[in-house]
């Protein structure tokens, strides 16, 4: 089943600031919701580990992510492929990077994935739900780095 | 006719059943219970994708944990077992328990994990890591077909697993005369019986005697032998022991693919293995997916309602892979034009394969979708003339005095007075009282209809579609059998030899052999036999029991009755003729004190071989083994065959209700009138229909495996596989009658699926009749709250 994901969010920090944090490995780890691991593979390809849980299937993703279409520091393509016991997912989203005054930028994202496995059945009706609240918690968590590291 | 002719002591009484007792009293032994020493569990992992390409599969971490004793993959398990039995000529369409190289739909069983507990099982089977390579997948039955296909067996050359053009009767002809003609598309949502109990099975091999003991919650044709094969075992290498309960079946119970895993594995780790699928495994990957159907339909008739002749084009999605499923194409070929007098049939099946879960057998074995679009089309044709529909079915039913009654495809209907059944239902619902209900809600601005279905149940469960979809395949008989041994006691025991998955044949047999023995039911003992003790059977389907387990009996009990009266004439001096039986002991007529009493004939028959008359056997029992009357033939050229013996039928008026704000369905009254010939029980039978018509009120409105548009089922779990619970069952009246089928012993015909072959036609009918008024209707099923509403939205801005 495919899952669709669209928003923006402003962030209190610089274009060229927050284009550093999201291609930061070590930010990404400690700001994706349930992510537990991010290895760089270099050429702009990494190796992540999540743990998730839908409803009432929890599990652990292993997968790549890619980052494609680079414009710094305004736009990027990322791209998503991960599977594991509760199923498989496969998706890209792309951003844009707005500069709105000195010290705040809004970040617009647009996405799809196909999801596949035991979550896309059991979860299906509260996937959606699912991912915008880790959207959620991941610019929650994303804002804390911001606060904390001025 | 009466309710229940014959004059009979026990059959058609209504008596409490054998099996209440154990099962009330929560002593029912299902597999669950088996529990042997040192058992050791299983878990699945399976597949997320529709169709891929298994690169590699990591099954170290998974072994890693403590209490885990093997990973079974597809690449093992392949190479040691041979492929399961496909019910058509489709070699290259090979089904084995686990994937190999590829997986062809989300959910096929990839690697198999033993440990010391379930949960273990569990938790190893999510680290052990599988490599795919996602490929192209078919999900659309029609597209499917086409030419460029994606093929989900490539070896197969096709995703056509079966498809042939019937043509029974001057088909052309009654098109080019008929005064009207019309045309419409039915759908059949992919549904099932869905019992609470999943499959089960424990397996334990005993290297010292070669033998494979298996416990299994099955409801399988020739189980032990497609397990024995399967494995490539002798027949006498596999022990089923028939005695576990079952938790409801209907038809899903198989179990083919889970007990060749599960046997392979208790064999080659010499640990007893046990694997009970938990609802995602059960719904995804196991056999619970039934029939998946478009029909187009085509038929020819005149202004004064006659119907001459039918044109079917059955597409059936059977998903990934085939085992007896295409076979549901071909039970309905038997009861092809149902109670009418439809004089010609053009019937094309086709079984197709896509990228879904594997389809199995459901209750009726494809009977009741093919009535639904049989009763759609009575129903256009009454809409389209502008004529009453009991009146047309009344105008085209096959009349009493009409039977024996050969249908264009070949097979004769032994009995049947669907007038008097319709007749006596209409009554029994104050059928004007009941529309004149509809049209008062209508008035008051609620949308409310009348339902009608008038349909066959074939039963009695001749396999005659075997040879007619493979012609590699002679098999013509499909007999049942019954042992009946009279201890020394004097005790009565009945020995089946199937298993049972709460049909009551306990009682079934206890009835047959107290009525013709004249000994109380409730002394008689009745057991199942394992299948190294048992005589030929061919298990609990197609509505058989009744009719061939209770034959069975009744020839067995017949020949223990003729030894005893042997024993009797040969002790008395007296001719047989001039003997009486009465309660089990003998007498002379007309000089009572030549008599000998029960006990003393067992007595004689047990202990005193010097009394015996020369060549009678010493000891007291019987065996008896029952072709299916009516079977033996094989089909013609043009495909006519008989298929069932025996026909019941069941009329269906319901009234709906349907909220035009949440387009919510109410079934306010519902009513059946019912004719399975003779009853030997009548609460089983009752039961048996209420439970048929609850499963009909689940496929027609709610039921359904619905796939996402990448091949994923949306509906595993009963948050979405809606099932319709006690508030959607409403009261049902069962309103009784009784044609005698003069092929069996009592008159019996069967009733395992009644109820079931006419509710979901009924309903329809009904939503179809609320809806009418906004020139609006709805041709698939289920009908639900959605599809309701999106045509009640349609309907308004009309």
């Amino acid at each position: 089943m495919a899952l669709e994901l669209k928003g923006e969010q402003a962030l209190k920090v610089g274009q060229q600031a927050l284009w550093k944090l999201l291609n930061d490995p070590d930010v990404l780890a400690k700001t994706i919701p349930g992510c537990n691991t991010v290895r760089a593979l270099g050429d702009d390809r990494y190796e992540m580990g999540l743990k998730l849980q839908v409803a009432n299937v929890s599990g652990e993703y292993m997968g790549s992510v890619a980052i494609t279409e680079k414009q710094e520091p305004a736009h990027y393509v990322l791209a998503v492929e991960g599977q594991g016991s509760i199923g498989f997912m496969k998706g890209s989203a792309a951003f844009d990077l707005e500069p709105k005054g000195d010290n705040e930028t809004l970040l617009r994202y647009a996405g799809s994935a196909e999801v596949g496995g035991v979550v896309a059945g059991v979860g299906q009706r509260v996937l959606s739900g699912v991912a915008k609240y880790m959207v959620g918690r991941f610019f929650k968590a994303l804002e804390k780095h911001i606060a904390d590291n001025p | 006719m009466s309710a229940q002719p014959g004059n009979y002591r026990y059959i058609g009484t209504r008596r409490r059943t054998k099996e209440d007792p154990r099962f009330v009293t929560g002593r029912g032994h299902y597999v669950a219970d088996i529990a042997l020493p040192g058992m050791k569990h299983v878990a699945l992992v399976t597949s997320p994708h529709a169709s891929a390409r298994i690169k590699a599969i990591r099954t170290d971490k998974a072994l890693a944990l403590p209490g885990v004793h093997y990973a079974l993959t597809g690449e093992e398990l392949c190479a040691n077992v041979d492929p399961l039995y496909v019910g058509v000529d489709a070699p290259k369409v090979a089904r084995y328990p686990l994937a190999r190289g590829v997986v062809r739909y989300a959910g096929e069983w990839v690697v198999a994990v033993v440990a010391d507990s379930r949960a273990l099982a569990e938790d190893a089977a999510e680290r052990i890591e599988i490599d795919y390579e996602p490929t192209d997948y078919i999900l659309d039955p029609e597209k499917a077909i086409l030419p460029g296909a994606v093929l989900v067996h490539p070896d197969h050359g096709s995703n056509v697993l079966y498809r042939r053009t019937f043509t029974w009767g001057p088909v052309e002809a009654d098109f080019a005369k008929a005064q009207h003609k019309l045309a419409f598309r039915a759908r059949w949502g992919r549904s099932a019986t869905v019992p609470i109990e999943t499959f089960g099975i424990a397996a334990q091999w005993d290297p010292g005697t070669g033998l494979l003991d298996v416990w299994a919650s099955i409801q399988m044709p020739k189980y032990p032998d497609q397990l024995a094969r399967a494995l490539r075992l002798p027949g006498n290498a596999v022990r089923v022991h028939f005695d576990v309960d079952v938790g409801g079946s209907y038809g899903v119970k198989r179990g083919i693919k889970h007990t060749v895993l599960v046997g392979y594995l208790a064999k080659k780790l010499g640990m007893p293995v046990r694997f009970i699928e938990d609802r995602l495994e059960n719904m995804r990957g196991g056999d619970m997916h039934g029939p998946d159907r478009i029909f187009d339909m085509q038929v020819a008739f005149d202004t004064d309602g006659t119907i001459h002749s039918l044109k079917i084009r059955a597409l059936d999605d059977v998903g990934a892979y085939a085992g007896r499923s295409p076979l549901q194409l071909g039970k309905p070929v038997g009861a092809i034009v149902g109670p009418y007098r439809i004089t010609s049939v053009e019937y094309e099946p086709i079984s197709v394969l896509t990228n879904k879960t594997a389809q199995e057998a459901v209750r009726g074995f494809g009977q009741s979708p093919t009535n639904y679009a049989l009763e759609t089309a009575i129903d256009r044709v009454a809409r389209h003339l502008g004529m009453d529909r009991v009146e047309l079915r009344r105008k085209n039913f096959i009349t009493r005095d009409q039977f024996p009654y050969l249908i264009p495809s070949g097979s004769t209907y032994d009995s049947g007075d669907y007038h008097t059944v319709l007749d006596k239902a209409l009554r029994a619902a104050d059928f004007p009282a009941l529309v004149a209900e509809r049209d008062a809600a209508r008035k008051a601005g609620r949308l409310a209809g009348v339902g009608i279905a008038t349909c066959l149940e074939p039963s009695g469960g001749n396999s005659a579609f075997e040879p007619l979809f493979n012609p590699k395949n002679e098999t013509t008989t499909w007999m049942d059998s019954c042992l009946v041994r009279v201890d020394i006691s004097g005790a009565v025991t009945g020995v089946m030899n199937t298993s049972t998955s709460g049909q009551g044949h306990e009682t079934l047999v206890a009835t047959v052999l107290g009525e013709i023995l004249e000994r109380d039911p409730d002394t008689i003992r009745v057991v199942h036999a394992d299948s190294l003790n048992a005589l030929p059977s061919n298990s609990p389907v197609g509505s058989r029991m009744a009719i061939m387990l209770g034959g069975a009996a009744a020839g067995a009990a017949k020949k223990v009755k003729a030894a005893l009266m042997a024993i009797a004439a040969h002790n008395l001096g007296v001719a047989q003729e001039s003997l009486e039986y009465r309660d089990g002991s003998i007498s002379a007529k007309g000089d009572a004190k030549k008599s000998l009493s029960w006990d003393q004939l067992v007595e004689i028959a047990h202990r005193k071989f010097h009394k015996l008359p020369p060549g009678l056997e010493p000891g007291l029992q019987a065996k008896f083994v029952w072709e299916v009357p009516t079977g033996g033939g094989l089909p013609t050229a043009d495909g006519r065959i008989q298929m069932y013996p025996c026909y019941s039928f069941e009329a269906h008026l319901v009234l709906v209700e349907i909220d035009p704000a949440t387009a919510q369905p109410k079934i306010r009254r519902y009513l059946c009138g019912h004719d399975c010939g003779t009853m030997i029980n009548p609460d089983i039978v009752h039961g048996m229909t209420y439970g048929g018509i609850a499963h009909g009120i689940g496929a027609a409105l709610y039921e359904k495996f619905a796939f996402s548009d990448n091949g994923q089922l949306a509906s595993q779990t009963f948050m979405d596989y809606l099932m319709p619970s006690a508030l959607e069952v409403p009261g049902i009246d069962i309103v009784d009658h009784c044609t005698p089928s003069p092929l069996t012993e009592f008159g019996q015909k069967g009733s395992g699926e009644a109820g079931y072959l006419g509710a979901p036609a009924a309903i329809a009918s009904a939503i179809n009749d609320a809806l009418a008024p906004l020139g609006a209707s709805i041709d698939e099923l289920p009908m639900t709250p959605l599809a309701i509403w999106t045509q009640l939205q349609g309907g308004k801005t009309q």
